[in-house]
């Protein structure tokens, strides 16, 4: 029949159009983050490349296992090299490899480094891209879907890489193992990985580490880290000083309690003397010079900052020196923070510029109002919950963080000291009463010929994994998602300072999370009035304790063999009273979470019934009319 | 086109005549309200999202679109209120459109009608509101593909119990294809590129992107071939029952 011959002709050229719809395609991104639009700062790092790129795009598309969440996956990475190229003005073009086994594909994608995952049958996936300019080339050496929104910026990064004619030079000066340790004490050919900071940081300049005890800073580097700086020798301060006068730029990170030191010391000689280690770092010489006023013994609590600390026990509770950092307590006005989210800082230190300094200070993170520095030492001996309290309200703002800005002068006007020697006895010094003219180095510096700029964080323990990011075994690799934007926030300063910071908005898309916050502020504000009663009740029932404990030596004193009826009757009130004291905290335990339960209830109801219940009731109303209108109808 | 109008108000308020729609609306909400919050974790998931509730709505349409469209057609041949319909000086094309639209604008309003979670959300935490517009969306299209395939079942029969039933059975069919378990199962005998296609012909590889927030012209594109195809199947249908 004629009909059902263009009915199959219809349905033919359907199909038709469809195939031919994927190779011509559009898209359009209505999410709020733009997730899947390449950002304007893409745009300019794209349209403006001195020489064409090359794209390979590695992805094992016909092996067999392939889960269909892989494959959709990999088909969004290509649509959006597709962008890259399209938007290019032909400076990038495109090529997608199938590297099939045992094939040519496969032996390339191996030689220019791509890491291969692995299915649970065993089988090797290559997805994967490498990015070349003449001799050049930069690497993604595997697309993990959990970091989907951070896509555009690992290729905008693989380009911006090949871009720069010169890498950065980055040289980290500390005392922690942040780039992998193969030390003597660990077995040969065992090695701890670099912190997730140092390899990232890696990933975007070349990194160099820097001897603690160096008495002179390679002028070739272009930032300077130092890291967690425990007592330098002065020589050290000086060689950061004139490296610092000499155009480098210094990022110097301290700490008044470093929480990874702490735990990493219980063997320490000094734990048994009974005396606590220090495990706080600063670098006194320079900050005094520089008029930053930083106290290395006090840390910042903050009561509107507080956030959630899982204990040993499993128990969660709110401290307030683990201080969760929002958009309000950035500045927004610094390229460096201003697109950052959300900051975790532990047992962090403030800092703050005296009146009386010539340099500007720009302050990048600051605490609520609510801030109140405590003494550090209290913070290794009192359990935290004790140390809480003295946390109190409206104790003013505390900067965590701060770029210091001018045309710096030296330290060491006379130049750095001698140190005493390791065995304790000083130098031989001159005899008393002659006067020392001690020697400057030729090239000293005593002021900057141009303007210097440092970064100084008071908090060393944001950098530390755990506070970064989350690890999470892929077959035989671990792959890294950060869970703030503590890493971010690093990057940012490191490309300011470097002068290489087209990537910065782009590293700033994506929000990692978005929490219920209604959710969590009554969680704090449970926490918080659970904690003032806590306090009572634990207050009260250490009281009753003692007067227990006064009956009793009473008791021994008097030489008494028994306790008087009266006596008696006391330790039977007292103890009635603590078993009172005791189950009142557990109910207040429990209050605490239900009026989370209730909201969540609340609002389930609220969802599931009105909008029903209208329509039912609509439903209602329009049938009894309609009847109404029937019987009339009938009756007339 | 001027003879569409009144035939898709015609359709469209038949629905409200019966008490079955109400019924229908009340079912869809409780239960696309429900399963989020008692199933899918949605208020203990702490995430400012309604993927949960996106989720859930594939498997729902399976069960209750068909219900909305399964009486569009096959209720009036029962009655013999067919035979009427053709002797009215409307085309079939006019007539299918218009008892799709009629169906199609029903679910809408039924997927309307689910706002208070879009405040619930928004009260609870700072979603991404393009991407829950992007989910609804494309719920509304999946609705009309459902709905599409039923509006055929429907010109089959005279039951609209067999309707119902042809229409879930084809509903669910697709929804498999576009899933990952049965994917995998069929690379084990199929050339991959095959594979690739027959997933393509299903639902969900289509309406995940468009949830997330992405519109692609190809999905777009999709979901209107594949109305248009089952639509074109059933004026065929109907076709042939004018001209026997």
């Amino acid at each position: 029949m004629k009909r059902s011959q263009l009915l199959f002709f219809f349905f033919v050229s359907l199909v038709s159009l469809n195939i031919i719809g994927y190779q011509f395609y559009t898209r359009f991104d209505i999410t709020e983050d733009r997730i899947y639009t390449l950002t304007p700062e893409t745009q300019k790092i794209i349209s403006t490349l001195p020489q064409p790129i090359t794209v390979k795009f590695f992805f094992s598309r016909s092996l067999k296992e392939l889960p269909i969440l892989t494959k959709t996956y990999a088909s969004r990475v290509e649509g959006l090299l597709n962008e890259y190229a399209t938007r290019s003005q032909h400076k990038i073009t495109l090529e997608v490899i199938d590297p099939k086994p045992d094939s040519a594909a496969e032996e390339l994608a191996t030689q220019y480094g791509l890491t291969p995952g692995h299915l649970p049958s065993g089988e090797s996936v290559f997805f994967g891209a490498v990015f070349l300019r003449g001799a050049k080339s930069s690497l993604i050496p595997l697309f993990d879907q959990r970091n989907e929104q951070f896509l555009e910026y690992e290729v905008s990064q693989a380009i911006v890489k090949l871009k720069n004619e010169k890498r950065i030079q980055l040289g980290i000066l500390s005392n922690l193992p942040v780039l992998g340790s193969d030390t003597p004490f660990t077995l040969p050919g065992v090695t701890k990985p670099a912190w997730v900071f140092a390899a990232e940081l890696r990933r975007r300049f070349d990194v160099v580490s820097v001897p603690s005890n160096t008495t002179e800073i390679d002028k070739a580097l272009d930032i300077l880290l130092v890291l967690h700086p425990k007592r330098l020798t002065e020589k050290t301060e000086y060689a950061i000083d004139q490296y610092l006068l000499n155009g480098g730029k210094v990022m110097a990170i301290v700490d008044p309690f470093s929480s990874l030191e702490r735990r990493q010391r219980p063997e320490d000689p000094k734990y048994l003397e009974g005396r606590l280690p220090n495990v706080s770092s600063s670098l006194p010489n320079l900050f005094a010079a520089w008029g930053i006023e930083y106290e290395a013994e006090r840390v910042i609590g903050d009561l509107t900052n507080a956030s959630q600390v899982h204990t040993l026990s499993g128990v969660e509770s709110i401290s307030p020196f683990f201080l969760a950092l929002n958009r309000e307590n950035l500045n927004q006005n610094s390229p460096i923070t201003k697109q950052l989210n959300h900051l975790l800082f532990i047992y962090s230190g403030a800092i703050s510029k005296k009146q009386d300094s010539p340099y500007e200070f720009q302050p990048l993170i600051q605490s609520s109002k609510d801030a109140t520095p405590i003494d550090s030492v209290l913070a290794s001996v009192i359990q935290q919950q004790e140390l809480a309290k003295q946390v109190k309200e409206n104790g003013g703002h505390r900067y965590l963080a701060g770029l210091l800005e001018g045309t710096f002068e030296t330290a060491f006007p006379k130049g750095p000291k001698e140190e005493e020697s390791a065995f304790g006895g000083r130098l031989p010094l001159p005899r008393p009463g002659k006067a020392v003219a001690q020697k400057l180095a030729p090239g000293h510096l005593a002021k900057a010929k141009q303007v210097g700029r440092v970064l100084i964080v008071a908090d060393t323990d944001f950098l530390v994994d755990e506070n970064t990011s989350q690890k999470a075994m892929q077959g035989e690799h671990i792959v890294v998602k950060p869970i703030n934007d503590n890493l971010r926030f690093l990057m940012n300063a490191a490309e300011i300072l470097g002068g290489q910071d087209e990537l910065i908005a782009i590293r700033g898309r994506g929000q990692i999370a978005r929490p219920f916050l209604r959710v969590q502020a009554l969680q704090k504000q449970a926490q918080l009035r659970w904690q003032k009663e806590e306090g009572l009740l634990s207050k009260r029932i250490n009281e009753l304790q003692t007067k227990l404990n006064e009956l009793q030596s009473q008791k021994l004193q008097s030489n008494a063999t028994a306790l008087s009826p009266e006596q008696v009757a006391e330790v039977q009130k007292f103890r009635k009273e603590e078993a009172q004291a005791k189950a009142r905290l557990r109910e207040v335990r429990k209050i605490l979470r239900e009026d989370i339960e209730k909201l969540g209830t609340q609002l389930a109801f609220a969802n599931l019934f009105f909008v029903p219940f209208g329509v039912s009731v609509f439903g209602f109303v329009f049938f009894r009319r309609r009847q109404q209108r029937a019987r009339r109808r009938k009756l007339a | 086109m001027s003879r569409f109008l009144p035939l898709y108000k015609r359709e469209f308020f038949a629905y409200f005549r019966a008490p079955i729609a109400y019924v229908f609306i009340v079912i869809f909400l409780v239960a696309s309200l429900a399963f989020p919050f008692y199933l899918g974790g949605f208020y203990e998931s702490n995430t400012a999202s309604l993927q949960s509730f996106f989720s859930f709505l594939p498997s729902l349409y399976l069960v209750l679109v068909p219900a909305v469209g399964m009486r569009l057609w096959a209720e009036e041949r029962r009655n013999g209120t067919i035979e009427l319909l053709f002797t009215l000086p409307v085309t079939t094309t006019e007539t299918v459109l218009a008892k799709f639209a009629a169906g199609w604008t029903f679910l809408g309003i039924a997927l309307a009608l689910t706002f208070p979670i879009v405040i619930t959300v928004n009260y609870l935490g700072e979603p991404d509101n393009g991407v829950i517009l992007g989910g609804y969306v494309g719920s509304f299209l999946l609705a009309g593909a459902y709905l599409a395939i039923t509006c055929f079942t429907s010109a089959l029969t005279k039951s609209q119990v067999v309707a119902f039933v042809l229409s879930a059975l084809a509903g669910f069919i697709l929804l498999l294809l576009g899933w990952g378990v049965f994917t995998e199962l069929l690379a084990q005998a199929l050339p991959y590129w095959l594979v690739d296609f027959i997933s393509l012909l299903g639902f969900l590889p289509h309406y995940s992107p468009i949830n997330h927030g992405l519109i692609d012209s190809r999905d777009l594109m999709y979901f209107i071939s594949f109305i248009a195809a089952a639509l074109t199947l059933n004026g065929y249908v109907i076709g042939k029952r004018k001209t026997a």
